[in-house]
């Protein structure tokens, strides 16, 4: 493409720098043996926070013999232009069009980013079934973890790498490259990249085994990440601690798919810390992982890092500290830094649902936690929470408001001298969405009717309450995205008549399109309801039954029986509880 | 000290929009280890200030900006650290250390230059885009209605254009330079020109602009 095409589109759309490139760090190698590009199914903001890709970016570049480019959904300006102009969606780096590239892999992070993955395929002159591609077509893999069940997508992919991916990345690079130096066919590709750990091929199924890096320390991390030019979701420094979470939540599908727990060390830590601003000019570095407060080495760490870099004007930002894990004592390290809202995740309203979804965290916990940082004054508070979880009651959805009404008190009761002025509890409450490989994989969602109905109940509540802002997730959506994370090969039929009928940025509310859905599944016979309100029984089959976790489906039924008995299951680092089954031991060293 | 700094923004810059350019020139002087002065507070920033802002898209030979640092450092080294650390299409041209006494940028911007590439959907005679430009320059008022905090009101930019000269005529393509009125209070908006243009010409077309130069009073430390 040239300059003077690009400006003609980007003088039509709102947000041209999605689409401009020319960032700092970009790799302008321009042209290697192999062209692979990193697609990301939604707008260059999100798609650009996404640290997976970033790492796998780098790695592909690193080689000789490796070109690797970026490419993300256009938004409906840009498809629009793209469609009246002709022009083919594109890579950032060199502006090729998709289909001129050997390797074309997507990051599945959420279902509802799918309808973009069809229209990032025809823009890019790639034709959207596996099937229906030649010899000359690039091959089309995905990753993320969605790919855990990946049959709803499977028609549109030729191979699927399921978990972990600086390794697996570049095997697929070495069988990529081999494969065009010898001439193989499409076909004989696909047999190759199919003896790769991790890769599943949709038109040969069999069963696969989760890819899984056993040591962090010896697979790259971010050396030098692209600096956007234009703010972005995430627009920091990305320090990964720690992967895999070992507490156990039974709705939460991270929780299980990234285990088992695998720490960074600290002194490697503060030396990537330092090399990433250094090269970035971030002024934000944000410690990554599913629990930060779980890290072994957090209380070393923190103050180190702290010190280092706010000597350096940067501040340092933890998301995804556990309730139970937060001391005053950190609160007091943080007081020099911005107060930036805390977000605590109860999860649930009552003890006795806390206790089925295995939430370890009591009213006491999360009520002292939020004590210690109204007294370091904090005045912003956020707390999520989910409805439609299994077994809850209206008690426990009132419990919601209950339990936001005792923040409050909290707040009232902290001397004034101490507390920040002007106070805002967000209460975020998110429709339960059962999820392949969780222990909740057998629970139904609650109806449409039932969400409405207890969105009213919870808002009828909230009128009691003060000081605090309730939200809820729209329903269509949480509907649809329960459809497709449990969904089977025959969604990919009404995936892509939506997607025909225009459904694209599924998780905007503003762009969702119910129409283009009912119409999609009606056409086929389906309804999202079936998927959604499913409850098979332990030992039916299901269509993720061929991806291998690890975590056994022996432990969730267990998980799922304990969970119905509210019985609570320990910190996997107090004592192995078996989820790998006779794998414990190879995989995890907590088992050893 | 204080720097004052002229930064180019090529095409390959061009998309970055005015907030995200302050944003990756900050990034930029960070990277390059200047000495910066922060401001106060919990979330202190790099003392920045611009002397106005550039439309999403424009190009620019010299954008200027002011940069307060706790150290000296010669104009010459400010240079070529920041350089070394720009993204594509972002250029340190021009520095200089602000006098003590210098009364701030914004404030002794007078107007500036614009280069302006038209490509229109139809070819234009010479004589047609002649006759256009008497016309605009002998009327008293030109009307455009400007999107503002108050909602829309109505501007006239007849008073904003100080000059108004046909460069060349290319087939569909109109190339141009235009002098217009440019201070901290605002000024003449180039896009507003263009439409004029488009509409006296009865074509329709997009405008590639690239502000050359900005103009500051005889009396301002970097005349």
């Amino acid at each position: 493409m040239t300059q003077e095409q690009l400006d003609t589109l980007l003088a039509r759309v709102t947000t041209p720098a999605r689409y401009a490139g020319g960032e700092w760090n970009m790799c302008g190698k321009g042209d290697a043996f192999l062209r692979v590009c990193l697609c990301f199914p939604d707008v260059y903001e999100i798609g650009m926070s996404h640290l997976g890709s970033r790492i796998l970016y780098e790695i592909l570049n690193a080689r000789e013999d490796t070109l690797c480019e970026r490419a993300f959904a256009p938004w409906t300006d840009m498809e629009t232009a793209l469609r009246e102009t002709g022009l083919p969606l594109f890579s950032l780096e060199t502006r090729r069009p998709l289909a001129a590239f050997d390797l074309v892999g997507f990051s599945l992070l959420y279902e509802m980013c799918y309808t973009n993955i069809l229209c990032m395929l025809e823009l890019g002159g790639i034709p959207l079934r596996a099937a229906e591609r030649g010899e000359s077509h690039p091959i089309v893999l995905a990753g993320g973890p969605c790919t855990v069940n990946p049959e709803p997508i499977a028609p549109f992919f030729d191979a699927v790498l399921v978990g972990d991916g600086e390794e697996a990345i570049a095997e697929i690079a070495d069988a990529m490259v081999a494969a065009k130096r010898d001439g193989l066919t499409r076909a004989e590709t696909l047999r190759a990249l199919g003896k790769i750990e991790g890769i599943y091929i949709p038109s040969a199924p069999r069963r696969v085994r989760r890819r899984v890096v056993r040591d962090l320390a010896a697979v790259p991390y971010l050396e030098k990440p692209i600096v956007p030019n234009m703010g972005i979701t995430h627009d920091r420094v990305s320090l990964e601690v720690m992967r895999g979470c070992g507490r156990g939540c039974r709705f939460c599908q991270a929780g299980y798919i990234y285990r088992p727990m695998r720490e960074r060390a600290v002194p490697a830590l503060l030396e990537q810390a330092q090399k990433l601003v250094d090269c970035t000019g971030y002024d934000e570095v944000s410690l990554l992982s599913l629990s930060t407060g779980d890290y072994t080495g957090i209380h070393e760490l923190l103050p180190n890092i702290m010190d280092s870099m706010a000597a350096q004007k940067v501040s340092v930002a933890l998301p995804s500290l556990r309730v139970d894990s937060l001391l005053a004592e950190d609160f007091e390290k943080m007081r020099s830094v911005r107060k930036a809202g805390l977000t605590f995740a109860p999860e649930a309203g009552t003890q006795r649902l806390r206790d089925v979804i295995n939430k370890n965290i009591t009213e006491e916990d999360l009520l002292r936690a939020v004590g210690d940082a109204f007294s370091a004054g904090w005045s912003g508070v956020k707390l999520y929470f989910m409805m439609g979880l299994p077994t809850e009651t209206d008690e426990d959805l009132l419990g919601i408001a209950d339990l936001t009404q005792k923040v409050f008190r909290k707040y009232k009761e902290t001397p004034p001298h101490l507390r920040g002025k002007g106070l805002r509890i967000t209460v975020s409450v998110s429709t339960f969405v059962p999820k392949p490989h969780t222990a909740f994989q057998w629970c139904p969602q609650i109806s449409r009717e039932e969400i409405l109905r207890r969105q009213r109940l919870l808002f009828d509540a909230f009128r009691q309450v003060k000081g605090a802002e309730l939200k809820c997730h729209s329903s269509p959506v949480s509907l649809l995205e329960a459809a497709f994370s449990r969904g089977d090969r025959a969604l990919a039929e009404v995936l892509e008549s939506a997607y025909r009928a225009g459904a694209r940025f599924d998780s905007w509310t503003e762009r969702f399109s119910q129409s283009a859905w009912d119409e999609a599944f009606a056409e086929r016979g389906l309804t999202a309801e079936q998927y959604a309100h499913a409850a098979p029984a332990l030992d039916d089959p299901l269509p993720w039954d061929h991806i291998d976790v690890l975590v056994t489906e022996e432990y969730l039924a267990r998980e799922y029986e304990r969970a119905l008995a509210g019985a609570l299951t320990g910190y996997c680092r107090d004592g192995c509880n078996g989820c790998f089954g006779k794998d414990c031991k190879a995989f995890c060293e907590v088992a050893q | 000290m204080k720097i004052f700094t002229a930064i180019s923004k090529g095409q390959a810059a061009a998309y970055t929009s005015h907030l995200d350019f302050q944003r990756v020139l900050q990034q930029a002087a960070r990277r390059a280890k200047l000495p910066l002065a922060y401001s106060q507070g919990f979330s202190p920033h790099p003392l920045f200030a611009f002397a106005t802002a550039l439309a999403t898209g424009y190009s620019s030979d010299g954008e200027w900006v002011e940069m307060e640092l706790i150290e000296d450092l010669s104009p010459k080294d400010f240079i070529k650290r920041l350089n070394a650390q720009l993204p594509p299409g972002l250029r340190a041209v021009q520095a200089m250390v602000a006098p003590l006494t210098a009364k701030s940028l914004a404030s002794g911007m007078e107007a500036a230059l614009y280069g302006i590439v038209l490509d229109c959907n139809a070819s234009i005679a010479e004589d047609a885009v002649r006759a256009a430009f008497a016309g605009i320059l002998a009327d008293t008022e030109i009307l455009h209605e400007k999107k503002g905090k108050g909602g829309l009101s109505m501007v006239n930019i007849r008073p904003q254009i100080l000059e108004l000269r046909l460069l060349a005529v290319s087939g569909s393509t109109v190339f141009l330079r235009a002098k217009g009125v440019l201070t901290a209070a605002g000024g003449l908006r180039p896009e507003f020109l263009v439409k004029t243009v488009l509409e006296r010409l009865q074509v329709n077309g997009t405008a590639r602009v690239h502000r050359e130069r900005i103009c500051f009073s005889r009396d301002s430390a970097v005349f």
